[in-house]
């Protein structure tokens, strides 16, 4: 395996890692702000295997989600995942400085 | 008024001055609330929009640290003067937007004057009359979420914004004459131990 296969793979199963933490953390502050569980056990972080991480969940569970995140006519909106979205730069940056080690690891330049 | 107050008080304002068109009204005023009104009070004034504050997070890229001279004059403060603080911490303030309608007319005609006038996809502004600032306002997204409700269609547009703005230090100190002396001076003996004998 060359050293840049070597460093895809290290990246992609680091990107699997901090995707995980994330997800966690998202469940977490999801509960605490009242989402029944059935919704917030059912979100999750995902990556494209390279720096981009994304929010999913079922597409059959996307109207509730929706209506807790936007809000209804007849409740305030939540927006707790876009606040967790704007609180994610510390796990990009820790997958970035990762990365950066990996290279200079690999001796990639 | 403090901070946020000022950014919820001028994004009310702008919001306040659409009207949409129909058949029986050619200029109906669309109303503005924060938050999620009485049931009464929306019954009786569709369409309307409604303003919720969501976050407010700050912008660490528009960090910096040290003593600056403000490009404005803080709210209460003499204008004749400038001031210097330490740099302001600069914040994004979030807000959700989202309009209620009956009819589709009156939903397009929503959707029209937001994204043109109001809520730009590029270079939206919201000018703060207290500190005569104007902070960019950026249309973070748009999601259509049109219900049906007792058997009637409700057009629902859901628009997340975001407006800028800094949290000013508690200290600020208004520039005078006797900073520049002690400046001055400093400079001069400065330039004078380096001054060849």
């Amino acid at each position: 395996m060359t050293n840049s296969q070597n460093l895809a793979k290290e990246a992609s199963f680091y990107a699997d890692h901090v995707a995980n933490k994330a997800t966690a953390a998202l469940r977490r502050q999801a509960y605490n702000d009242g989402w029944p569980s059935n919704l917030s056990r059912n979100l999750r972080i995902s990556h494209d295997g390279e720096s981009t991480f994304s929010i999913e969940y079922p597409d059959d569970l996307k109207a509730d989600i929706l209506d807790l995140e936007m809000g209804t006519t007849d409740t305030t909106p939540m927006s707790t995942l876009h606040r967790f979205m704007n609180r994610f730069d510390p796990y990009v940056n820790n997958y970035d400085a990762k990365v950066a080690t990996l290279i200079d690891e690999l001796e990639i330049f | 008024m403090p901070f946020i107050i000022n950014e919820d008080k001028a994004l009310k304002a702008v919001l306040a001055g659409i009207t949409v068109s129909d058949a029986k009204n050619a200029a109906r005023p669309v109303g503005v609330w924060f938050g999620q009104p009485d049931v009464e009070i929306r019954q009786q004034s569709y369409p309307y929009l409604t303003i919720d504050l969501i976050d407010v997070s700050e912008e660490r890229d528009r960090n910096h640290r040290g003593i600056v001279e403000l490009s404005y004059t803080p709210e209460g403060k003499d204008s004749t003067k400038k001031y210097k603080t330490e740099y302001p911490i600069p914040v994004a303030i979030d807000y959700q937007v989202t309009s209620y309608a009956r009819q589709p007319l009156h939903d397009r005609g929503i959707i029209s004057a937001l994204l043109t006038d109001i809520l730009p996809f590029r270079y939206g502004t919201l000018e703060i009359p207290e500190d005569k600032t104007i902070r960019r306002l950026e249309l973070l997204g748009y999601a259509k979420r049109d219900i049906t409700e007792q058997g009637k269609r409700l057009y629902v547009n859901v628009f997340t914004i975001r407006v800028s703005a800094e949290i000013l230090s508690s200290t600020l100190v208004a520039n005078s004459p006797t900073i520049t002396t002690v400046n001055e001076t400093l400079s001069a003996v400065m330039n004078q131990s380096v001054t060849q004998p």
